[in-house]
């Protein structure tokens, strides 16, 4: 990137982006907020070109802070003004580490009843063996590999949101 | 969506995509609302198993590859290692901090002052006072806008307590907010910082 405006225009796509993102996970009178939050942090702190996957971690982030706020906020208002709509799941990122742990934990073993092999290959995700090393141990082609782990992934995804778990 | 895209979201967080593929796959996921959120929600899927080893300590694995299950734990015990650090290091480098601008500050009438810019250690984190403030709420996040830990004083100085920041933060940001006798935030001041050995 070397201009301003492509700067401005790459800048403008990833809003538009984050602004689809976040109408999933938060209220819609707080969407354009988070968005403009995330974004901010984008321009500031990710130089020229920042990678992608940094950039939808700090909505990431944003959205898990904006979450944090609300509880903060509910403990100080009485259990009716703290009452949250409670029309989509909690996204996960919303879940404080020991939720999200039993969450995962709970979910992989239920999936090894019926599945061992996607168990098997959750359980090594989450202890942070890399998807190559995984192919490599296991002597399968990376590519077929990848198709498995998204099949168990999406599994996973799937039993998290039956618990309300948006992933 | 289709299971091509699917696959390649997870190819290209693992960063095992040509340059030519990632090129062609960030075009696309630019201009795509459902490949964006594929994409987010894969990474708060990888962030959760990041976030569960921090719960339960970040243990070893100790997994035998299906096709090795009867195989001596030994045999597998080194390259596991291995394949830890090779995860760790990637892992690394994507959460720690790479700010464009050493420092930076608000408008405000509040001064922030230590840590600003390059530091060596982290320990206390002041500013100055600011008219009409009773007291003041810290916030301290970590490269990505992560809240790591927040605190409140009634001075223009605190130290968090010692677990409250990871050994592995090596740079962020920080707000102060004062607050002023109604509870409303009257000024703000933030700050980048970067630890340097």
């Amino acid at each position: 990137m070397t201009s301003s405006r492509e700067r401005e225009a790459w800048l403008t796509e990833l809003r538009q982006r984050f602004v689809a993102v976040a109408r999933r996970r938060v209220p819609e009178d707080a969407v354009e907020d988070v968005a403009q939050d995330a974004l901010r942090i984008v321009h500031e702190r990710g130089g020229d070109r920042p990678d992608l996957p940094w950039c939808f971690q700090v909505l990431r982030n944003t959205i898990g802070n904006w979450y944090q706020r609300q509880k903060v906020r509910a403990r100080d208002l009485s259990p009716e003004d703290a009452a949250l709509p409670n029309a989509a799941p909690t996204p996960l990122e919303a879940l404080e580490d020991r939720e999200v742990e039993r969450a995962l934990r709970e979910s992989i073993e239920k999936i090894g009843g019926g599945d061992t092999g996607c168990a098997h290959y959750l359980q090594r995700l989450m202890r942070g063996d890399a998807p190559a090393r995984i192919a490599e141990d296991e002597g399968l082609d990376p590519a077929v590999l990848y198709r498995r782990i998204y099949r168990c992934r999406g599994k996973l995804r799937e039993l998290l949101r039956e618990r309300g778990v948006l992933a | 969506m289709n299971e091509r895209n699917r696959v390649q979201v997870l190819e290209y967080l693992a960063g095992t995509l040509s340059e030519e593929e990632r090129a062609d796959f960030e075009r696309r996921l630019l201009a795509d609302d459902e490949l964006a959120d594929e994409l987010y929600a894969e990474g708060a899927l990888d962030d959760a198993f990041r976030r569960a080893r921090e719960v339960t300590g970040g243990a070893p694995s100790k997994v035998v590859p299906l096709a090795t299950r009867r195989l001596s734990p030994w045999l597998i015990a080194l390259p596991l290692a291995a394949a830890i650090a090779l995860v760790a290091i990637p892992m690394a480098r994507r959460d720690s901090p790479a700010p464009a601008e050493s420092t930076m500050r608000g408008s405000s009438g509040i001064q922030v002052t230590e840590p600003v810019g390059d530091v060596t250690t982290l320990g206390r984190f002041a500013w100055t006072g600011f008219p009409g403030a009773v007291s003041y709420e810290i916030v301290i996040r970590d490269a990505t806008g992560r809240d790591l830990w927040t605190g409140h004083t009634t001075t223009t100085s605190i130290v968090p307590p010692p677990d409250a920041l990871p050994p592995s933060l090596v740079g962020g940001s920080w707000t102060v907010r004062a607050v002023d006798s109604h509870g409303f935030e009257i000024e703000k001041g933030l700050a980048t910082f970067r630890v340097v050995p």
